[in-house]
């Protein structure tokens, strides 16, 4: 098995855009990469690509060039950017190729996660019973899932602001992030409560944006960059019987962990580490009750320790474990395709040391990604230079 | 695949409640920002399995994780020729 490097890395700025669409901000965030690592599109020996909205990521070769390259699609819902990269990883640890890239971009009008289908499928026939009752609303499940944890675990609603708080601070000083303004932990208690206990500013929201990575075989990354990155895992796991994910119209009473758990577990093996060794990590928050809990699915602590660790700054820039420094998904909102890259990105520009005013001090050297997406994918990357 | 009856009584397991009025399709009940009522919704822990319901309690402060939960139907909305469609709910069990 071949180490793999990141040596080139390429943004379209997250946010909405009107007039350009979701598959021409992958093809920016591609050159953008490809200018970074010094090489041209031409020199890819292959590219994989995913989203989930705005089209068919291998047509994007006329946009780039008809070179005939190997280009895969994938997709995982919001796992999307996770996957990418982990195929991309594969393909190159596997001795296929030695140069590729991965890509992800998406571009989502308003309320476009509002509702869905239950993941147990309605018969032909049936009426549609489960979103006609009021039951088929994304945002219930995640309601659901922080409120039994804040019970179980004695964790506070002001825990939640806190969260959503230090997104919009981390996104403030972030110039590729949608939302630039920081909110006070009041103004996030007082907004809209959208699904008790979540109030309108501990959500992220659909989004856009494109991001891409050229990786390459380690040994060569010399010829790209004088700061490679080396991935030390990338990983995906699905859902197993009994654990608790969206859209589930019913659960089993056999209790299970869930994907974000078996990934992490999975990662820390295959790079060798454990969370203590990590600098800094980009956690999915799809909501803020989502970051706090897989800071404990993710091994980071233990459960009901969030509540200490936020109250002490411990997941702030400069605190113990740095947390989403680049405002997350709630600052940036959430193109499916393009978050998990997202995140590596973030990571990337930190252990290069070129985070400007959101930089980790201390010289970062351990990075570490987590992605989860519907109805139970996780994906997650750790990184090292 | 064979039909198994559900038990009519279980403790909450998870609980929300829905603060913003569902798009219609598909939610066929109130809807209308004006006449909108939260509405609670949660999972409901029986000896066979947990089930998602509706639930008849909104009030965040009135319901708790563990609290015994009994089967009951609510109306959900009066179709075009007058019929009240209903569909299943739980709601605080009495308490004996």
């Amino acid at each position: 098995m071949n180490d793999v490097a990141i040596v080139g890395i390429g943004m379209h700025p997250f946010g909405r855009h009107e007039g350009v669409s979701g598959m021409e901000q992958g093809a920016i965030a591609v050159r953008a990469a490809c200018r970074d690592a010094g090489i041209g599109w031409q020199d890819l020996q292959f590219a994989v690509g995913g989203s989930a909205a705005a089209g068919n990521p291998d047509t994007m070769v006329s946009m780039l060039g008809l070179t005939g390259l190997q280009f895969t699609n994938v997709m995982n819902g919001c796992a999307t950017g996770g996957t990418a990269l982990s195929t991309a990883y594969n393909t190159i640890a596997s001795g296929l190729h030695d140069l590729g890239i991965a890509i992800g971009f998406d571009k989502h009008p308003r309320g476009a996660f509002a509702s869905d289908r239950p993941v147990v499928p309605i018969r032909e026939g049936d009426n549609d019973w489960y979103g006609g009752s009021g039951m088929a609303i994304n945002p219930q499940f995640f309601a659901m899932k922080i409120n039994r944890y804040m019970e179980t675990h004695d964790i506070s609603h002001r825990a939640l602001a806190r969260v959503a708080a230090k997104a919009t601070r981390n996104g403030s000083m972030n110039p590729m992030a949608w939302r630039r303004n920081a909110f006070s932990e009041d103004e996030v208690l007082q907004s809209r409560m959208l699904a008790y206990p979540l109030t309108q500013y501990m959500f992220c929201s659909p989004g856009e944006g494109g991001v891409a990575m050229v990786l390459c075989r380690a040994d060569q990354a010399h010829k790209y960059t004088n700061k490679p990155v080396y991935l030390r895992a990338a990983v995906m796991r699905s859902r197993r019987f009994g654990s608790f994910e969206v859209k589930a119209s019913y659960l089993a009473n056999e209790e299970c962990v869930g994907p974000t758990v078996d990934a992490s577990k999975a990662a820390f093996e295959q790079a060798g580490i454990g969370p203590e060794d990590v600098d800094v990590a980009q956690l999915q928050d799809t909501e803020s009750g989502a970051e706090i809990m897989h800071m404990a699915e993710n091994g980071f602590c233990a459960d009901g320790e969030q509540e200490g660790m936020l109250e002490r700054g411990e997941t702030e820039i400069g605190g113990r474990l740095p947390v989403n420094t680049d405002g997350g998904c709630i600052a940036n909102g959430e193109p499916i395709g393009a978050s998990g890259l997202r995140q590596v990105h973030e990571n990337v520009v930190q252990l290069r040391g070129d985070a400007g005013e959101r930089q980790v001090p201390n010289d970062p050297k351990v990075a570490y990604t987590h992605v989860y997406g519907a109805p139970g994918i996780s994906g997650v990357t750790i990184l090292s230079r | 695949m064979e039909e198994v009856t559900l038990s009519t009584r279980g403790a909450l397991w998870a609980w929300t409640v829905q603060g913003f009025p569902p798009k219609n399709p598909p939610y066929l009940g109130e809807n209308d920002p004006e006449k909108f009522k939260p509405f609670g919704v949660g999972y409901v822990e029986l000896p066979e399995l947990k089930v998602e319901a509706r639930l008849t309690e909104d009030e965040p402060a009135a319901l708790k994780i563990g609290m015994e939960m009994e089967l009951v139907v609510e109306p959900l909305f009066t179709d075009e020729n007058g019929n009240e469609v209903v569909t299943f709910a739980f709601a605080p069990a009495p308490v004996d």
